[in-house]
């Protein structure tokens, strides 16, 4: 153990940065084999596939079909993809941050509380998808609906994930801050909003990911555009290259957003000393 | 700095489950820039008593005032220290410092002046950047410690704050309490159940019966204001350890 503070008034050097990194570094083949278990299983691929024929192309398409769906598909697959990631970050954003605005109103006030937990609490057991009838009687089968339906998913997400948060400050900060002169509502803005900043970000990740599910869920059963109409068209044809070639983007997509969250969290939250 | 006047104070916990008395009609004066420890066994109200002068709690009777006003709520003229790591773990050293004069509103330069001074006291000045995750123990108690004083407060409660370190590192923060005391000093209210610790420190040794707490006793501390570490050896120091030992033992048998 290091003893920073013994005797001396001037502190030695800060603790290293944590040992979790040294740990990996130690072991360099790693990430060696992650390569080279994702190479393996497309090699396996194409061996089932094309190389040996023991996989029908109708159930799993080959490698090589996806290549030309993708050239036939060309600028549509853009089009396509285009339409559900905008549906996704439209409704992700805007349900996640209506979900914040309430569920920090909960928190803070009590009949705010009391008018919006039995509504919350009877919507929120309910899967999204669920609603799709609903939602397409509501709303036909534009975008309106399913943004809807993505940012409802989200609002659920972030609201209850807020309350909890705010629940979870640690009282001695609050008490703290009102010591040092802070009156109720700078404590709010500079003690609770700061501190419950970590677990809000990590209900984006899980509203993003939720998001995705459901926008794709809704193309499937009506949409003008849009990757999940472009999987349902194709499988009614039996088109199962473009089937795979659609969740293969809509992976990477969602895999993309994912990462620029986690990127963005790792930023700001560089102070939480539980970051991963 | 200012007086703390506690009179017949009582503390009534209810829950629906039960009633606890964790306070039972406890007087207490504290002068203008004296430091008082409170002794008393775990579990005893020591901290209720903290936190009845911090004002997050309300006396269900008696009153207490600091300076000849009644305390009504937390307030700036009073800063407390914790137990547990209260340092806002999203700011810098410095940040956290300059918590209580940027919520009071002051000027960017005061404000820098009062946090640099601070820094400087208690030795941080070189972490002032770093955030608490990167500091030990001692030293975010150390950035606590700055940040009670640069609020600019009368009267410093400290709540067992160095019951969760290592002996060495203890022992530094009594030294380190003790040079920001004599530089700038203030009325203290220290909570502590470790006896060495509130005979180097205090003017006053407060001895607390077990629950419902009131005050069993209070010793006069005679080592002036001029003492280092090797003070616990003198047979003096030894003797008034014992003897609050003793008393504290007996205290916890009575009740038990």
């Amino acid at each position: 153990m290091t003893r920073p503070d013994l005797v001396s008034s001037t502190p030695a050097s800060p603790i290293p940065p944590a040992s979790g990194t040294a740990g990996r570094r130690r072991w360099q083949a790693g990430p060696l084999l992650s390569v080279a278990v994702v190479v393996g299983i497309l090699v396996l691929w194409w061996v089932l596939t094309t190389g040996t024929g023991v996989i029908e192309p109708l159930y799993f398409p080959a490698p090589e079909s996806l290549l030309t769906a993708l050239q036939v598909l060309n600028t549509r697959l853009l089009a396509d993809a285009g339409a559900t990631l905008a549906r996704v970050l439209i409704s992700w954003f805007g349900g996640s941050a209506l979900g914040v605005l309430v569920g920090l109103l909960m928190a803070r006030t009590r009949w705010v509380m009391y008018a919006w937990n039995p509504l919350i609490e009877a919507v929120r057991p309910v899967p999204p998808v669920a609603l799709i009838p609903f939602v397409i009687l509501w709303f036909g089968i534009g975008d309106d609906g399913k943004v809807f339906l993505g940012a409802l998913a989200c609002f659920m997400v972030m609201v209850v994930n807020t309350t909890v948060a705010v629940t979870n400050v640690p009282p001695v900060f609050l008490q703290a801050a009102r010591s040092l002169g802070a009156s109720t509502s700078r404590v709010y803005r500079s003690v609770v909003l700061p501190a419950i900043v970590p677990e809000i970000l990590s209900g984006f990740r899980i509203g993003s990911a939720l998001a995705f599910a459901v926008i794709v869920a809704a193309e499937f059963l009506g949409a003008e555009a849009g990757i999940g109409r472009l999987i349902m068209q194709a499988s009614r044809t039996l088109n199962t290259p473009v089937v795979l070639l659609g969740t293969v983007v809509i992976a990477i997509m969602a895999v993309l957003l994912d990462a620029a969250i986690s990127r963005l969290s790792a930023y700001v939250t560089r102070w939480s000393s539980n970051r991963v | 700095m200012a007086t703390i006047a506690i009179s017949g104070v009582s503390k009534v916990f209810q829950t629906t489950r039960q009633t606890t008395l964790a306070l039972n009609e406890t007087s207490l004066d504290i002068a203008d820039g004296e430091v008082v420890c409170v002794v008393g066994p775990s579990g005893c109200g020591k901290t209720t008593l903290l936190n009845l002068i911090a004002g997050f709690l309300t006396p269900t009777s008696g009153e207490i005032r600091v300076a000849g006003q009644i305390v009504a709520g937390p307030d700036s003229e009073r800063a407390v220290v914790f137990q547990s790591d209260a340092v806002f773990p999203w700011l810098t050293v410095r940040d956290n410092v300059a918590f209580g004069p940027r919520v009071q509103g002051l000027r960017a330069d005061d404000r820098d002046a009062r946090v640099n001074r601070y820094l400087e006291l208690v030795g941080l000045t070189d972490f002032a950047k770093a955030y608490p995750k990167e500091l030990s123990g001692g030293m975010r108690k150390r950035v606590d410690l700055a940040r009670a004083y640069a609020s600019g407060p009368e009267i410093l409660l400290l709540d067992e704050p160095f019951g969760a370190l290592d002996v060495f590192t203890k022992e530094s923060m009594w030294l380190a309490l003790k040079r920001v005391t004599a530089v700038e000093p203030k009325t203290i209210v220290f909570v502590t159940h470790d006896i060495e610790e509130a005979l180097f420190l205090g003017d006053r040794v407060v001895v607390m019966t077990p629950r419902p707490a009131r005050v069993h006793s209070i010793v006069d501390v005679p080592f002036g204001p001029q003492r280092d570490l090797d003070l616990r050896a003198e047979p003096e120091f030894q003797r008034m350890r014992t003897a609050i030992g003793h008393t504290l033992r007996e205290v916890h048998d009575d009740a038990a």
